[in-house]
């Protein structure tokens, strides 16, 4: 298993996959106008774009876990058990407080709509994954921040 | 209200689809999509022909949750752009329920070199915001998203 997979990585495995799929889908366009051709590139374009959409969220939720664990300072076997615990009670201990409600509800959000995809139901009718991935950046930024304080505290009590 | 669209569009898919909201929405849509095509005409200006009697109507899912009739949907034009009785461009929405943006509008030139182009243009602002940001994307560089400024047209039909 690799580990140390970045929302960077990520972006550039998105631009490289879809350059080649929309480049047929521009095609398409290009050699038969045919509604039924374009429809299912644009099909192969929406599964790509949900794909990603969950390992996007893989990203965010792999530093809301790191930080949950670091909030209740957490030995191995803790972390462990936190790690296997509802989504929302380790978002709950990550981002706790009524400060932290606007992007505690942000990610809860993400949470609920990767939940279609990887979960074999329903997708979203269509994704921009250019802002998500602008978005995922910033929450991405606001959960270090909050992880590098998390560490200084942590610290100081030691 | 969110101040991303990745946040509005997701906390709205999570919503209860309402009746009035949905139509709401769609009306705005159709402003939205009818003042682009206006903006494009009066840039291009007279060298060209416009035609808008295409409609598009939407069946997403948002309309059909909340059992919205075809009498009750706001239609939005196609606009089609001919030159000297040659159609060179024609503009034809195709969803305005998307994670991450508020609506996109497929772009097809046929510019005098040959071929077909396809672009999508997609609008960044928030919904039911008033405003209109919209991006002109390359299907196969969909990560790049330049303000669209509807003079470019006119060099795309070249």
């Amino acid at each position: 298993m690799s580990d140390g997979v970045t929302l960077g990585d990520l972006q550039g495995a998105y631009k490289r996959v879809t350059a080649r799929i929309y480049r047929l889908l521009e095609d398409g366009y290009d050699f038969a106008v045919e509604e039924k051709i374009i429809a299912t590139l644009d099909l192969d374009a929406l599964i790509v774009d949900a794909a990603f959409f969950v390992l996007i969220f893989g990203q965010i939720e792999n530093r809301v876990n790191e930080l949950a664990v670091r909030r209740i300072g957490a030995d191995r076997r803790r972390a462990e058990a936190l790690r296997e615990a509802r989504f929302d009670r380790r978002l709950n201990s990550a981002l706790p407080g009524s400060g932290n409600k606007s992007p505690r509800d942000e990610i809860a959000g993400w949470y609920n709509i990767r939940r279609g995809p990887a979960h074999g139901e329903r997708f979203a009718a269509s994704y921009n994954v250019a802002t998500v991935f602008e978005r995922a950046f910033q929450l991405e930024a606001l959960v270090d921040e909050q992880l590098s304080q998390a560490g200084h505290q942590g610290m100081q009590r030691e | 209200m969110s101040t991303n669209i990745v946040a509005a569009t997701i906390a709205e898919a999570q919503e209860k689809p309402d009746k009035e909201h949905v139509l709401h929405r769609l009306k705005d849509w159709q402003n939205r999509v009818h003042a682009l095509y206006d903006c494009i005409e009066q840039r291009l200006g007279d060298g060209y022909t416009y035609d808008r009697t295409g409609k598009h109507m939407s069946q997403e899912e948002m309309v059909q949750r909340t059992h919205l009739g075809s009498n009750d949907v706001p239609q939005l034009d196609i606009l089609t752009v001919e030159q000297g009785g040659r159609k060179v461009a024609e503009l034809r929405p195709r969803g305005l329920w998307i994670i991450g943006a508020n609506g996109r509008v497929d772009l097809i030139v046929m510019p005098r070199s040959g071929g077909s182009r396809l672009y999508m243009l997609l609008d960044h602002s928030l919904p039911l915001s008033g405003e209109t940001d919209w991006r002109i994307v390359r299907p196969s560089d969909r990560l790049h998203q330049p303000r669209f400024r509807p003079e470019v047209l006119s060099d795309l039909l070249e």
